[in-house]
């Protein structure tokens, strides 16, 4: 049983954002805490009406136009951009062209800790929405492959981040799309979570 | 001339505590202290900072005291504090060491003075935040850059770059991190970089800052350094 609860995600981390500064060394028990509080939501995820196993389907449902293309616009919607991102990397996960796009959100959730509906073309956010679940999980997806490509522990890093904001608010993830690449999101993490904790013991 | 800006913290313990050990002379001291209470540490804690060469239970105060050091102190911490600008305009340094990081504004810059900083990070590399703790998941050890500070973030002229086994205790915040910085600073001094003047352009391309380290990558850091 874990001693202490995972504290990075008791509190709505929409409305109260951590930002995990001098964040103190607790030993083994803060990495048992963690994993059985991710477990627990995968449990509860898979538990859902509407859960399928994660596959890329999911993202081939809709036309979209190109993330170099949507960037341009005065306006535009971020949920339309991370789509076509990241059908654009499941085709191909090396695509260089959107890594810069990837990297100004991943600095941009890092600074604020928000994700808002809107961006214009300076990357300025137009109107101050930012609780549309399926964007944190979209960018969370996207810091994801790039770890998968790149070993990056930067995109790690902020995966991680990304993933104690959507458990904090797990009530709101009800759609298809959400349950499944959440589920398949966490359980990614755990494993390569576990994978480097396996490299201590080697 | 030198001087240094010394703030109550682990890190300033260090520096202060070894430029003394290692008589380094220094022409000017500057506290910033909003005069918080000091933090308790364990005897442990207290027992590895010493076998690191510093006293992390001797406050700044303490030592400067104890060594009869004058220094001017201000009650505020802010390194672009237009006071602060005012009397390091006047007092005229050739450089200072600057314990504290964040980005140093247009004004302070100008002074005159240049401004060293050490950062727990090979640069270009590692960039930005904890990044020590990303040097051990990845590398398997640590590292410092000396650099003149410049306006963007650990963008400046290298000084020097140093490179350090990883910790062999969990108390890299308060200990491991201000002893490999107050080693490099040291290096500085003992290999006279400063007078030499042979400061070197940095990479800067391409390169993306780390971010503040989420706390499980931080406890796998932690436990490769204690395994």
């Amino acid at each position: 049983m874990n001693k202490i609860p995972y504290q990075y995600t008791q509190n709505n981390l929409l409305v109260t954002p951590q930002n995990y500064q001098m964040s103190s060394y607790e030993g083994t028990d803060f990495l048992v805490s963690y994993r059985f509080s991710r477990s627990k939501i995968i449990t509860k995820l898979e538990k859902m009406p509407k859960f399928v196993p994660y596959s890329e389907n999911l993202f081939f449902s809709q036309r979209l136009s190109q993330a170099t293309v949507i960037i341009k616009k005065n306006k535009f919607s971020v949920n339309e951009l991370y789509h076509s991102i990241i059908t654009e990397l499941i085709n191909n996960p090396k695509n260089m062209q959107v890594i810069p796009i990837i990297d100004k959100f991943l600095k941009k959730f890092e600074v604020r800790k928000k994700i808002f509906l809107y961006y214009n073309n300076e990357f300025n956010n137009v109107g101050d929405d930012f609780k549309e679940i399926q964007n944190y999980i979209l960018l969370s997806f996207m810091c994801f492959i790039r770890y998968q490509v790149t070993s990056d522990l930067k995109y790690l890093n902020t995966f991680l981040k990304l993933n104690d904001t959507i458990c904090s608010v797990k009530n709101l993830i009800i759609n298809r799309i959400d349950i499944s690449l959440f589920h398949y999101l966490l359980t990614s993490e755990i494993k390569y979570i576990s994978k480097l904790l396996d490299e201590i013991d080697t | 001339m030198i001087g240094i800006i010394l703030t109550p913290d682990n890190r300033s313990k260090a520096y202060i505590q070894k430029l003394i050990s290692n008589k380094v002379k220094l022409e000017h001291i500057i506290l910033m202290n909003k005069k918080t209470k000091e933090k308790s540490f364990s005897e442990d804690k207290i027992r590895i900072s010493r076998s690191h060469g510093f006293d992390i239970s001797e406050s700044v105060i303490q030592t400067l005291v104890k060594n009869n050091l004058t220094y001017k102190e201000f009650d505020f911490i802010d390194i672009n504090h237009r006071e602060l600008i005012e009397y390091i305009s006047k007092i005229n340094l050739d450089y200072c060491i600057f314990t504290g990081g964040g980005i140093l504004k247009h004004e302070i810059l100008n002074t005159g003075t240049k401004f060293i900083h050490l950062h727990p990070g090979i640069v270009p590399y590692y960039r930005g935040s904890t990044c020590f703790y990303y040097s051990i998941l990845k590398d398997d050890n640590c590292g410092v850059s000396a650099y003149l500070m410049d306006k963007n973030l650990d963008t400046g002229d290298l000084i020097l770059q140093l490179n350090f086994p990883k910790s062999s205790h969990i108390y890299l915040d308060d200990v491991y991190d201000p002893h490999i910085r107050s080693e490099t600073l040291i290096a500085i001094f003992r290999k006279k970089l400063l007078e030499k003047k042979e400061f070197q352009k940095q990479d800067k391309t391409g390169t993306f800052p780390f971010f503040i380290i989420h706390p499980v990558l931080k406890h796998i850091a932690i436990l490769r350094c204690i395994k």
